[in-house]
């Protein structure tokens, strides 16, 4: 059997007397599309940027592609993509020129594929970033961050500040796309359909704590319910203890 | 690394055209002489080192603590790249950014084509070049930048790194100054980014070994501290300092530094007053001196002389109050040349006169004046110096069409026995108003010692009618012109003090053969007080905050031993036996004060 492609192990967060993120163990097979799922305040992105190595985890550990996130950090960014719930690019630099400055900082980069992204989002590359709306942005951070064919890209929230119709085809098309390179995903959302149709294997979080994780259709198998009932019983019977 | 330091120079790239827009513009300012001659030396002495840190530190507060305000750290925290590598590459690109600002920063205070003409600005230039002042300054402006990419690594705010490094620089600046006068901590001076009075930086960046030195250490640890701060972004990408420990270190900088102050202040013993004297304001002081005589005291100021008795040092008297006639209010000149003998005093003025005001030595005692004597008419550039007696003769140090001669005169027939050139100056600078040429006098048992521009003289006063040059040591003068400060001298030992400028410095002559001193040591010398200086024989004595400082010359450097705290800063001092007089410069409601110290406690 193939490793995971995210190992947590007993991750804890905490900011002075709160208690952001507690002792959180999963997994996330290789290949697979794993939606992280939990409610606004849930500690799905203080868990991502523990994974990803911005932040600090006050316990615990990361292993994604069987590397410690935190001692082979600068080797590991060269096999993961990463997109932040709201990506901040620097905003004096053109489209091009940020391309071109992200594109310098990888061995391999795939400039075919994001000038597709950015034909297919029509991102005009001589436009200045903070020219460009919120979710222009986003799609453009989402395009930089695979041009370097990530093995293992993390999304949080990556759906946030597009408009509802663009969301749908955004989202599908883009995982579909890295999954059929047998590539691995973790997105967060708190859009429960959006996870349905495209992930493979969820992990719910609530108040940062880890309520369930495994494959969707064990989720429905087991419970009979879709997967938001599913959410909405487990988080329901989390709040019940 | 080249992504990066593409991207760090377009974010400097405001700085440098700031720069290039602040230098550029006001050379032109210069070159079209709207700025009046003195700005170019303000701007070396005070703006020049404000500028420059300035620079500094705004260049480095917001390279990591800014990116990780905007969040555009994270960013780079993704990519493939260390952040050690992200550190340095700002490293290299703000010391490229500070190295061109610095050099326009500096260039700028050689740029003015009138600074011929600022005589401070011309001492400096003619002892250091733009190569060499830029060579000393680069490396301390830079572990300065280094230091405050440190703070920005440490914080999330730009505006956190700037207080910070701010508060580093004020206190560590002050408390080094506060150490620095002297030893073992008078090398301070020498590693200052800014002429101060001890002009530090004069000889560090004139000094090739010092400066290399200097710049070694400071390159040093400016590499040692990005490296500091590449470990630290590397180890942890969130800031190291919240709110409140950001508070406690700046006040714990704060604390340390006024800590240190309080040390420095109190780091000699101290000897109070045995005595003290209120003198009523007379509205304007003018020049003022203090002479002194056993237990009888004379403070000069003007054309009076208030003579007071010391005998009991704790109920001091005023004896008499004596106002020289037709002397001219001092305002326009100097009256505190002043020598006292057998209850006499000796004071050099201004007769009003026709056709010219006339030099004249009063001899004044507390029964009133008792005679005087002419020293002729008074023409542009003069001087004439406090009179040294000796038994029955005066000697006098006069200046006239830049000659310096010792005048010898008969004080009970109030003759002029000799006259002796011993200085004969080359012209003055053109364009340059260089004062009166001073010559300054002391004696020491049968040898008398006259620091005149051009030589330290020593005079054979074995035959005291007729005294006669035993030896000259030409002086090398650190600038061209400047010959109108004066420079006090001093005795301890067997050594011979004397005050020289620019940049201020302190000159050790060996008087083991008293007809034949030599040029023993010479130092850096502080005195925030004014260039004062005074001896007893055993120790020498300076203004130092607000009473005296007593120092013992040792070596090449000076020792502080004991604190003579009085009630204001000293402007003036006087020796007699054991005792110690000061006059104290007029402090709140134009108050003055003699008071008195004795140097041996019984």
């Amino acid at each position: 059997m193939n490793r995971p492609a995210i190992t947590v192990q007993a991750l804890s967060k905490r900011f002075g007397r709160r208690l952001a993120v507690e002792d959180l163990t999963f997994e996330v097979p290789q290949g697979s599309v794993c939606g992280f799922l939990g409610r606004n305040g849930a500690g799905k992105s203080t868990a991502m940027r523990m994974m990803m190595n911005l932040l600090d985890p006050t316990a615990g550990s990361v292993t994604l592609l069987g590397l410690d996130s935190r001692r082979d950090h600068a080797a590991l960014m060269r096999r993961v993509g990463y997109v932040s719930e709201s990506p901040v690019l620097y905003e004096w630099m053109k489209v091009r020129e940020l391309a071109r400055f992200t594109a310098e900082f990888y061995p391999q980069w795939n400039r075919r594929r994001v000038d597709e992204l950015f034909d297919r989002f029509a991102i005009d590359r001589e436009q200045k970033v903070r020219h460009l709306s919120r979710g222009t942005q986003a799609q453009l951070a989402l395009a930089l961050a695979l041009g370097g064919d990530p093995e293992l890209l993390i999304l949080d929230e990556p759906a946030t500040g597009l408009d509802v119709l663009v969301r749908r085809d955004f989202l599908e098309s883009i995982i579909q796309l890295i999954q059929q390179e047998g590539r691995t995903v973790l997105f967060s959302s708190h859009l429960l359909h959006e996870v349905e149709r495209v992930a493979d294997q969820v992990v719910i979080l609530d108040r940062g704590r880890l309520v369930r994780s495994g494959s969707v259709e064990e989720f429905k198998r087991s419970t009979g319910l879709s997967l938001e009932e599913s959410f909405v019983e487990a988080v329901g019977v989390k709040e019940q203890a | 690394m080249r992504p990066l330091l593409w991207k760090e120079m377009r974010d400097l790239r405001a700085w440098l055209l700031a720069g290039v827009a602040l230098t550029g513009g006001l050379e032109i300012l210069l070159l079209t002489q709207v700025f009046a001659g003195s700005f170019v030396s303000t701007w070396m002495e005070v703006l020049m080192p404000l500028t420059a840190a300035a620079t500094a530190i705004g260049l480095g507060v917001g390279q990591v603590a800014g990116e990780r305000h905007s969040r555009t750290l994270d960013f780079l925290r993704v990519r493939p790249v260390s952040p050690g590598v992200v550190v340095w590459s700002k490293f290299l690109a703000g010391s490229v950014v500070l190295a061109a600002l610095l050099t326009g920063i500096v260039a700028l205070s050689f740029a003015d084509p009138n600074f011929m003409q600022d005589t401070g600005l011309r001492a400096i230039r003619e002892q250091v070049s733009f190569a060499g002042l830029l060579a000393a300054l680069l490396p301390r402006f830079w572990f300065l930048y280094a230091l405050t990419l440190l703070f920005s690594v440490m914080v999330d705010r730009s505006l956190k790194a700037a207080a910070l490094a701010a508060v580093v620089v004020i206190t560590g600046v002050s408390t080094a100054l506060a150490f620095a006068d002297l030893a073992p901590f008078s090398g301070f001076v020498y590693w200052l980014p800014f002429f101060d009075g001890t002009g530090g930086l004069v000889e560090a960046a004139k000094n090739a070994w010092l400066s290399g030195m200097a710049g070694a250490v400071f390159s040093l640890g400016a590499l040692l501290v990005t490296a500091g701060s590449a470990a630290l972004l590397k180890r942890s990408p969130e800031r190291y300092m919240g709110n409140l420990s950001l508070t406690v270190t700046a006040g714990a900088v704060i604390a340390a530094a006024v800590a240190s102050a309080n040390a420095a202040a109190h780091r000699f013993p101290e000897l109070t007053p045995v005595g003290s004297w209120k003198l009523q304001p007379t509205g304007e002081w003018g020049s003022s001196n203090i002479v002194a005589e056993g237990s009888l005291v004379a403070v000069s100021h003007d054309h009076l002389v208030q003579f007071l008795d010391f005998t009991q040092p704790s109920r001091p008297r005023q004896i008499a109050e004596v106002t020289v006639p037709l002397w001219t209010s001092s305002s326009d000149w100097n009256a505190d040349r002043v020598a006292m003998q057998d209850g006499a005093v000796f004071l050099v003025g201004h007769k009003k006169q026709l056709p010219a005001d006339v030099f004249q030595i009063a001899i004044v005692k507390p029964g009133g004046l008792q005679d005087s004597i002419d020293l002729g008419s008074e023409r542009p550039g003069d001087y004439v110096s406090a009179p040294v007696i000796h038994g029955a003769f005066l000697y006098i140090g006069v200046t006239r069409d830049r000659v310096c001669s010792l005048l010898t005169f008969d004080v009970p027939s109030r003759r002029q026995l000799d006259s002796v050139t011993i200085d004969r100056m080359r012209a003055p600078m053109p364009g340059i108003e260089e004062g009166s040429p001073p010559v300054r006098m002391l004696r020491r048992g049968a040898y008398l010692y006259i620091s005149s521009p051009s030589y330290l003289t020593t005079i054979d006063l074995v035959n005291p009618q007729h005294p006669v040059v035993a030896s000259q040591l030409p002086v090398r003068p650190k600038v061209s012109f400047l010959y109108g400060f004066p420079r006090p001298i001093a005795m301890q030992d067997k050594r011979l003090f004397e005050i020289r400028i620019f940049p201020e410095s302190l000159t050790a002559y060996d008087l083991s053969d008293p007809a034949h001193p030599f040029t023993e040591a010479e130092r850096t010398y502080h005195d925030g007080n004014g260039l004062v200086i005074g001896g007893d024989g055993r120790n020498l004595y300076r203004p130092w905050r607000d009473g005296l400082l007593e120092f013992h010359a040792q070596g090449n450097d000076l020792y502080g031993l004991r604190y003579l705290r009085g009630r204001a800063s000293v402007s003036q001092l006087a020796f007699a036996g054991d005792s110690v007089y000061t006059l104290t410069a007029p402090a709140e409601h134009d108050q003055r004060w003699v008071q008195a110290y004795r140097l041996i406690q019984k």
